[in-house]
């Protein structure tokens, strides 16, 4: 489920740094540059991720509109990837390294041979199908410098994290005991306080 | 120490949260002054995870009514388990959110926000977006007593004390006494 509607499962991110004097001006531009560009079988890229429509993986005309919206930037974030069962991809190679050696004297292939008739191996199977999309809303408070993204994948995480840095030359702090600790109760006294915390032992004297 | 050091080092700060949330239940039945007058009522209810704070591995977890209440959440902090997810119910006046907060991770799922105040509301987008954040600030704003208190002197004297002999089985410390520990640093009784 998303922003727009349904229960709510969200990451909460920290923006740090500045912004420029204009971001619905100067983010547009760089929103459009990291626009997601769909995958194609032929490219030599395995994923590829960018921004999309709010809630729309397939809306990729992002307008002013969209993604402005009162003291908001709406996005969403969409990860695609080819990526096969192992399985598949051993058992066609397998194939194909049995066909290979019935051509040679030799018994094994090198390195190099194995390496490239995998590739050979990929390449069919990206023509056979689609990549795996996967997407979530991703929600920035301009005033309140918070984001919000509507996953708790890691690895959709970290993605997310590569591309808002690339987009708005930002970092986002994921939120935690420790960093809205620091939001919350500023300064470097609480810094060095917390850090030298040791957590406590509550078991019951019985 | 870099930032990551330090984030996986503090985890336990939110398990340690979400134990100060049940306690407050038991002594306050879950009522929270947030700022001067917004009252905020946490329960907690029907999902229970518990880890051993020295090995996450161990862990277990209970779903049904009350797992709160039950002898085996009773055993497992007597045994030195502290929670690592709950299921929360927070109401404000006529405003009721449900979630599922993850204490080390600080992560919320299955977030059920308040009936929409304008459901024929063309952008009901914005409307939700402001409750979540509603929502967020009241978390942050307990998170903040919590640690205030954590910080201080009256964490060790007072409080720690008085969860140790609530794990153990009775409450010692009540609503006047909850209030005297957690009131805002400069914030004074007028006095008579």
């Amino acid at each position: 489920m998303g922003a727009a509607s349904g229960s709510m499962s969200v990451s909460k991110f920290w923006v740090e740094g500045e912004l420029p004097k204009d971001p619905r001006r100067t983010f547009m531009s760089r929103v459009s540059l990291r626009r997601f560009q769909p995958l194609t079988p032929n490219e030599d890229v395995e994923e590829r991720y960018g921004w999309c429509a709010l809630g729309e993986p397939g809306d990729l005309d992002l307008t002013t509109g969209k993604v402005f919206q009162n003291e908001y930037l709406t996005l969403g974030f969409r990860w695609d990837r080819f990526k096969f069962p192992a399985a598949l991809v051993n058992g066609q190679l397998a194939e194909l390294m049995q066909r290979a050696l019935a051509r040679t004297d030799k018994e094994t292939l090198s390195r190099n041979q194995k390496a490239e008739l995998k590739q050979q191996v990929l390449a069919k199977l990206k023509q056979k199908y689609l990549p795996s999309m996967r997407m979530a809303d991703m929600v920035w408070n301009f005033d309140r410098r918070e984001v919000f993204f509507w996953s708790h994948s890691s690895a959709l995480r970290e993605r997310l994290l590569a591309c808002f840095e690339l987009t708005f030359g930002l970092e986002l702090v994921l939120n935690s005991p420790y960093s809205a600790g620091l939001k919350l109760l500023p300064g470097k006294q609480t810094q060095q306080a917390l850090q030298q915390l040791e957590p406590e032992v509550f078991r019951g004297s019985r | 120490m870099d930032l990551v050091d330090r984030i996986e080092t503090t985890r336990f700060l939110g398990s340690e949260f979400l134990l100060w949330l049940w306690f407050a239940g038991d002594v306050t039945g879950g009522k929270h002054e947030l700022g001067d007058r917004d009252v905020v009522e946490v329960s907690l209810e029907s999902q229970l995870k518990l880890i051993d704070p020295l090995s996450a591995r161990e862990s277990i977890s209970m779903r049904g009514e009350d797992p709160f209440g039950s002898p085996e959440a009773d055993q497992a902090l007597k045994n030195g388990k502290l929670p690592a997810k709950v299921f929360l119910r927070v109401k404000q006046g006529e405003n009721e959110w449900l979630a599922s907060l993850s204490g080390p991770q600080f992560a919320l799922s299955g977030i059920k926000l308040p009936a929409l105040l304008n459901e024929a509301a063309d952008e009901p987008l914005f409307e939700r977006l402001r409750l979540l954040e509603q929502f967020d600030d009241m978390l942050h704003e307990l998170y903040r007593q919590f640690l205030t208190v954590r910080l201080s002197p009256s964490w060790s004297s007072e409080l720690v004390p008085a969860m140790k002999n609530w794990v153990a089985g009775s409450v010692t410390l009540d609503p006047a006494g909850w209030t005297r520990l957690h009131r805002r640093p400069g914030k004074r009784t007028a006095r008579r």
